[in-house]
Parts: C-alpha cells; structure tokens; sequence
C-alpha cells in the first residue's frame, strides 16, 4: 500500500519583483507558515521555480534564507539569461527544507532592470 | 452494524478502532486497572502532537511531555504516530515507562515507518486521560534538525463506570471484554 502520510501541500508563491542587486536587498519569496493559532510547526520544501528577467543583464540569483549579511545560500546561485525566462521544477531542484523565509537576491543588475521569481513549494507540517 | 463498520476500515486498511459503543474496555494503566463501558467514539484526524525542537547532530533531546494529547476524565486515546523529521523517536508511556521495549534495547520509530508499515499498526499506543505520554528525539545524522515533529491520530473513547454486578461477571468471565493498556507495559 503505497503511503501518502509524508506529503505535503503544493502551495504557490506571489511573483516577486527583484529590482535591487546584492544581498543586503535580499526580499522573501516565500514566507514560512507561522500563525499564532496553528497547531505545530510547518516548514517548505520549493518544488519549482519560475523567474524571468527584465533585461537585468545576464546574472546569478541567489537563493536562501536571511539578508544582508545574515543570507545563507540554501540552494547553489542559478543562471539567469538577459531578457529570457527559466524554470526549475521538481527533480531539478535539491529538497532541501525550508523553516524560515525563503529569500533571493540577483548578485547584479543592469541599471533599470529587475528580475521576476516565482517558487512553488510542498508545504509539510 | 460494528460488524460492517469494521468491515469498511478493514477494507480500506484504515485504522480499526479497538471498541465500540457499548462495548466493556478493561483499562490498565501503570499503576491501577478497571472495567468501564464505553459510551462514545470520534475519531480524531492527523496533527502534529508535540514539536521537540531543533536537534544538534548526533544528538538526543529531552524527554519532553505529549501535554496536547490530554483527554478529559474517564477518556482513553487510541492512537498511531510517526515522526514528521528525519529522526528517531522513542515513545515513553508515561514518561517513566518505556514503549517498545524489548529485553536489552527500545524500539525508536523512524520516518521510514511509513513507508515498512503504511497503516502505522506497529506505532499503536492507548492513554489514559492526562496521563500523557513523552517522546525523545535522537538526531542520528550528521546535520542538525531544525525541528522533530511528531504526528498523531487515532480515536478518543468515552466511558463510564459499572455496577459490581457487571464487574463481577467481567472478572468471572462471563462477559465480553476487550483489554486496553495504557502504558507501556502492563
């Protein structure tokens, strides 16, 4: 009997527009689950990843936890083609699980460009 | 109509309840033991019990009371568990009195339990009102944990007191009766 005891729920993230370089820009494009009333912990494994960029010249988009200073890469920095978009889904990415906000900063931009991600994630808990 | 209930959770290898309504339960407890009737049944769904907190590599957490799992008096739980994290977890029913336990060592329930035992049969453990079971976490990996869940369902059972007459003829035999051990040994 195949079990589904340790799935968790697919739920999509906003589409986050990154307009700043470097890490102390870092923004959350998905914010762990913490309501004072929900029963237990809940934490995120992302699944998929959509990002497009706005002419933000070829660049490396970090993705972890944290800014500033305090960002830890969670995943390795992905490629992301001038003024094409890309996607990641399940298999190609690591799954690693999320217990705080998952950030993301591009390491560059072109002046006036920006950046557009998306992630999917298993949300378990 | 148990017959056919019990039927339905067979059938789809669904977690059977250990009692009816009206049926006459022998509660044993660590310290005490006693005959009840129940009265009501509900099944109670999936939730994380009890969140042990981050565990450092190579590690063991503390015994840390299930308060979540209290019933009200005369209640007893019937339930199944398996850690959410990828840790080890040893049951402790109540916290002085080990589950699981074999001559020289403790079974502790992986997160691979899901997967060698879909229906969870072998994680089964009754309670006994507040008297609140306790789990240990050990991290056994070479990373920290940065939480150690512990997912529990199962029934809750409403009961009540019988007559001596009843008693007697449970004792004697001459009644049906299904034994619940609410601990970790009887």
């Amino acid at each position: 009997m195949e079990t589904q005891l340790d799935k968790g729920v697919l739920v999509p993230g906003g589409v986050i527009n990154l307009a700043a370089a470097l890490a102390a820009n870092a923004l959350p494009i998905f914010q762990v689950s913490n309501f004072a009333q929900q029963i237990g912990t809940k934490s995120f494994i992302p699944r998929k990843l959509r990002v497009r960029n706005n002419a933000g010249g070829d660049l490396w988009l970090h993705l972890g936890t944290g800014a500033g200073i305090g960002f830890l890469d969670s995943l390795p920095p992905v490629r992301v083609t001038n003024v094409m978009d890309t996607s990641w889904q399940d298999v190609e990415l690591a799954g690693v699980e999320f217990f705080a906000d998952m950030t993301a900063y591009p390491a560059a931009l072109v002046a006036g460009g920006s950046v557009d991600v998306q992630v999917e994630v298993e949300e378990i808990g | 109509m148990s017959e056919e209930m019990l039927r339905a959770y067979k059938a789809a290898r669904m977690m059977e309840p250990v009692a009816q309504v009206d049926y006459y339960v022998n509660v044993k407890t660590y310290k005490e033991e006693f005959y009840r009737k129940v009265t009501f049944r509900e099944a109670i769904p999936p939730f994380q019990v009890l969140d042990i907190g981050a565990i450092l590599a190579q590690n063991v957490s503390a015994r840390t009371n299930a308060g979540n799992l209290d019933l009200q008096d005369n209640e007893f739980g019937q339930w199944r568990w398996f850690p959410l994290d990828n840790a080890m977890v040893r049951l402790f029913n109540p916290t002085g009195v080990s589950k699981f336990q074999l001559k020289f060592i403790q079974i502790g329930v992986e997160k691979s339990i899901i997967y060698r035992d879909p229906t969870l049969l072998t994680t089964e453990f009754f309670t006994w009102q507040d008297e609140r079971p306790a789990f240990e976490g050990m991290n056994f990996s070479d990373y920290g944990l940065n939480a150690c869940r512990i997912l529990v369902f199962g029934y809750r059972f409403k009961t009540e007191e019988l007559d001596k007459v009843t008693i007697d003829k449970l004792e004697a035999g001459q009644l049906p009766v299904t034994p619940v051990v609410c601990a970790g040994s009887p």
